[in-house]
């Protein structure tokens, strides 16, 4: 379920990318069939994981646990859910009331209505300045949110933001809950690790603000999650499913690509049997994802050079000096700047990361010791130290690419509170 | 139960940040209304919206066919009006390779361009070429306006002339920016602890720091010295922001840096030669007691290789100015300024009507008059428990309030009065020395937290607040009650690095010290008049009212003191 609006984007991705060849076609009619097949063809894969999704889902929806167990809670635990559901409730009352103030978030907008507008994906990136009325925009990042946002604005009339918004606050609970997902957790968990996340001050701005998180986070998260299914099931359908996810995840934002190469190092590591076996579920999970998710990354890469391509001219002009601003700016200058408020920059700067990330680092210790992290945490520890493993990497290699920006370390941020909520659930028996 | 309230006050850390930050955003700018009404658009017209002001303004000036030149161009995209140019749009790569503001204005005009957009940051496209030149140059643009750190230009339709009035900040006393937060002291002696870079954001060393790091600064660089007089020999700082013209946070002590009637636009040029990441930032002191800071550049600004110059509108309310130059992220920053100077332009009489949507109306009035009119609640937030304080009948018995060292290092001190008692840092004259100063402290605390609350008139939190407060606290002076004017005059003069707060106190039928805010006014004196004029409105039945003078800043006397009904 909540992988929804990402396939009615992609399918709205390829009817706009159709579209470019095809300009008559309907897109609204085509996506529908095409998204009811999807959600068909889903179900018919993964019907157990779905039952036990519904369930649990339908167990908050009732708040079943909480109603059941009100009289038994002690203080703490009474306070502990009015500090979540107070968040809860502010973060819906911002998704809904706060105006377009991010760069991010408002050049989204604006690249989707020229897309809207244009009737395909032949305009994208945004570099015809004559054709958008002046809107540059060369960022050539999958379409992923743009093309909800497209879909959004087709099913609205195009000036309404508020299916934006909902969309934002569909993707922050998808991303709450989506930990169901996993095989030992239940409400309590999933209460644990939704309230690491929400304590999160940059995962509640950029869902209130950014928008275009909220979506990026739940789908990185559930590509983990169901990469762990699939290592624990030693299924090929649910290899398939899981590279679909991580193809989503792509799909959504570039940063979604660690998805793939994660995912894929995940089977490899822990895939049952001799190495040569675990190669061809390594290689359906790859083929399955580069499919979904991959397009855009082949298409830059053969247009443009590189999967990933963000410097228009101007930025690479040297007498203009783009480049040298942007790092002097960033404050990232030092050996020492890099590495702490770069790579680590989790742990330092709590207004922004909260405490969640120290709350990591002293469960792993102590679950470590104690040999208390099962398969499916190892695989999320796996995707938390593979993304710091390449941070540092990147920057041992010159690059800031992934420092430099708090939202790429935030990518973590859902991974860390489940690995929490996991380690919690390990060491205290009442939980299980 | 220790374990339990550990937990539940890491759970209410945990949650801090998020609730604090939420309040914060939903206070400032949450408008559901708007939301559902499908106007995405309605947050401009909101006070805390960056740049609503000028959004609102180009719409109203905007023709159709005019192009803007955007720097901005999310925001611009969503907010603003009519077609724009994005500064990052190849297209205008040959533009930016032009070697002269005169052939980059013709090329912008060419393009259409009419409006040149800033956001509140200077991308090296701005001032890497020569569109700062263009819009730095009054023959070119006209700064429109500014809010909250987002500008507009316009490029005249023909280049035009000018004169102005020039102040030459390379001979007047710079003061070296001071960070006094004991985080910065605690990094400072970790830095001379650990012979490694210690990482720091967003912060600024300053020289005047304890001797220790001055010294360790004259290790590493034997070029630094304390600032003292631009114009003897160049400059170098290190790890240092500079504010010309005084303290940052008072008004500037040089009264060349006070706006005179009609200056509607200044222009700065700046010679900065840095390494470094570097800030220009403009403090402007409005009326009452307000700041503004604007950053007019920032980004590698001393890699240029030539003077910045830079255009602002200065709003009516500016009182006097202050520049500064900051080097905020690099620790190892050097910075040399070899020349500083202000331009102020008077409005053109052509451009009164064009224009008076922009510029709002300044009527030709001296400083004394637009002082003279300033009734409002308006305050500075600076009293504090230490505030040094006597009673007095005159300004003799307030020596023991004369400071004669001066802890600002490298601020040239000002003190041309060696005879006549001068106030420094604060003081507190209050006329009835029978009070107790509980009472007053009390009291005095409840009214300038009041008088601060109303003069945020743009704040969202303030208007919130004010109504909080207005239910615990009763108004000093019942509506109802009738009430007379009274004169507050007081003879004072010295620099205008300082600012005199009037408040009069009286105790009602049941004792009790009441007291309301006059207003306050610069210590300076200006057009040769000594005497400042206030007026405030009494209960008709005080008989006593005392009147009580706040001093804060440096440099002043007050000599004498007066409060007597309107019609005497």
């Amino acid at each position: 379920m909540p992988l929804g609006p990402v396939c009615v984007a992609w399918v709205c991705w390829v009817v706009y990318q159709t579209a470019a060849y095809v300009p008559e076609l309907d897109a609204l009619l085509v996506s529908w069939f095409v998204v009811l097949g999807a959600m068909a063809i889903l179900s018919l894969f993964c019907r157990k994981q779905i039952k036990n999704l519904v369930k649990e889902c339908r167990k908050v929806v009732e708040a079943r646990y909480l109603v059941v167990n009100l009289p038994r809670l002690s203080v703490l635990e009474l306070l502990y859910y009015a500090f979540f559901f107070l968040i809860f409730l502010l973060v819906f009352y911002q998704i809904l009331s706060l105006p377009f103030l991010e760069n991010d978030s408002q050049e989204y907008v604006l690249v989707a209505r020229h897309i809207l507008s244009n009737g395909s994906l032949a305009a994208y990136p945004v570099t015809d300045t004559v054709l958008s009325g002046g809107l540059y925009a060369p960022s050539s990042h999958p379409p992923g949110y743009v093309m909800l946002l497209v879909w959004s604005f087709l099913t609205s009339g195009g000036d309404s933001l508020l299916h934006v918004r909902l969309a934002s606050a569909f993707h922050f609970v998808g991303l709450l809950i989506i930990a169901f997902g996993l095989r030992h957790f239940r409400l309590r968990e999933v209460a644990v690790a939704a309230f690491v996340m929400m304590t999160t001050p940059l995962v509640i701005s950029m869902v209130v603000g950014y928008h275009v998180d909220g979506m990026r986070l739940m789908l990185f998260l559930a590509a983990v999650i169901w990469t762990a299914l699939a290592i624990e099931s030693c299924d090929l359908k649910v290899v398939t499913v899981a590279g679909a996810v991580a193809g989503f995840a792509a799909f959504s934002h570039s940063i979604g690509l660690l998805a793939i190469g994660f995912g894929g190092i995940s089977i490899l590591a822990f895939w049952r049997g001799r190495l040569v076996l675990r190669l061809l579920p390594a290689a359906v999970f790859g083929a399955v994802a580069v499919a979904v998710g991959g397009y855009q990354f082949v298409e830059n890469t053969v247009v443009l050079g590189a999967p990933l391509m963000d410097a228009p001219p101007v930025f690479v002009d040297e007498a203009i000096g783009y480049t040298a601003d942007l790092w002097a700016r960033r404050d990232i200058d030092l050996w020492a700047d890099k590495f702490v408020y770069g790579v680590a920059r989790a742990w330092f700067e709590l207004s922004i990361f909260g405490l969640g990330y120290w709350a990591f680092l002293y469960l792993l210790v102590r679950n470590w010791l104690a040999g208390q992290i099962n398969k499916d945490l190892i695989v999320i520890l796996l995707w938390i130290f593979s993304f710091f493993a390449l941070s540092v990497m990147t920057v041992l290699l010159g690059s800031e690419l992934i420092i430099k920006n708090p939202r790429y370390a935030l990518t973590t941020a859902p991974l860390v509170a489940i690995f929490v909520a996991g380690c919690l659930r390990s060491c205290r028996g009442r939980l299980q | 139960m220790i374990r339990g309230l550990c937990v539940l006050a890491l759970l209410g850390l945990a949650a801090n940040w998020v609730l604090l930050q939420s309040a914060v955003r939903i206070v400032n700018y949450s408008n559901i209304a708007a939301v559902f009404s499908g106007d995405e658009r309605a947050v401009i017209h909101q006070p805390r919206k960056e740049g609503g002001a000028v959004y609102a303004l180009l719409e109203e000036l905007h023709r159709p066919g005019d192009q803007t030149l955007v720097f901005g161009q999310s925001d611009f995209g969503f907010y603003g009006t009519g077609s724009w140019i994005d500064n990052f749009d190849e297209a205008l790569l040959d533009l930016y390779r032009v070697q002269s503001a005169e052939e980059m204005y013709d090329r912008l005009k060419d393009k259409g361009v009419r409006f040149v957009f800033l956001p509140g940051y200077t991308f090296s496209t701005f001032y890497n070429t020569r569109v700062i030149d263009v819009l730095g140059d009054p023959r070119f643009a006209v700064p429109l306006e500014s809010h909250r750190g987002f500008r507009l230009f316009e490029l005249r339709d023909q280049p035009a002339n000018y004169s102005c009035r020039r102040v030459d900040l390379m001979g007047k006393a710079p003061s070296v920016y001071e960070e006094n937060a004991p985080t910065a002291l605690l990094t400072r002696a970790l830095e001379l602890a650990v012979p490694l870079p210690i990482p720091r954001r967003g912060r600024t060393l300053a020289l005047d720091a304890p001797k220790m790091f001055l010294q360790q600064a004259e290790q590493i660089e034997p070029l630094v010295d304390r600032p003292r007089w631009f114009s003897t020999y160049k400059q170098v700082y290190q790890r240092a922001g500079v504010v010309f013209g005084g303290s940052m946070g008072l008004p500037p002590i040089e009264p060349e840096l006070f706006i005179r009637a009609n200056e509607s636009v200044l222009q700065i040029t700046l010679a900065l030669e840095s390494e470094a990441y570097l800030e220009v930032l403009l403090l402007e002191h409005m009326r009452g007691g307000k700041q503004s800071t604007t950053t007019l550049a920032d980004g590698l600004l001393g890699k240029r290789g030539q003077p910045l110059t830079l255009q602002h509108n200065l709003d009516s309310n500016v009182e006097s100015l202050q520049l500064m130059v900051l080097a905020p992220k690099n620790p190892d920053a050097v910075l040399t300024v070899s020349n500083a100077e202000l331009c102020f332009l008077e409005i053109e009489p052509a451009q009164l009507d064009t224009q008076s949507v922009g510029q709002k109306s300044q009527p030709n009035l001296s400083l004394l008059e637009r002082q003279l009119m300033d009734t409002t609640m308006s305050h500075r937030f600076s009293w504090s428990p230490n505030d040094r304080r006597c009673t007095t009948s005159g300004h003799t018995e307030c020596n023991d309030l004369v400071l004669l060292q001066d802890n600002t290092l490298g601020h040239a001190r000002f003190d041309p009065y060696p005879d006549i008692p001068v106030l420094y840092n604060a003081g507190m004259i209050v006329s009835d020395e029978t009070l107790s100063y509980l009472a007053y402290d009390a009291s005095l605390a409840v009214a300038r937290i009041q008088a601060w609350i109303r003069n945020q008139s743009d704040s969202r939190v303030a208007s919130v607040a004010d109504a909080i407060f207005g239910l615990f606290l009763s108004n000093p002076i019942d509506p109802q009650e009738p009430t007379i004017a009274y004169d507050l005059r007081f003879d004072s003069f010295g620099s205008a690095d300082a600012i005199i707060q009037a408040y009069v106190s009286w105790r009602d039928d049941e004792g009790e010290v009441r007291v309301v805010y006059a207003g306050d006014v610069s210590g300076a004196s200006f057009d040769g008049d000594p005497v400042r004029r206030l007026q405030t409105l009494l209960p008709a039945v005080v008989t006593s009212p005392n009147l009580v003078l706040v001093v804060s800043g440096s440099h002043v006397a007050v000599t004498s003191a007066s409060l007597v009904p309107a019609y005497q």
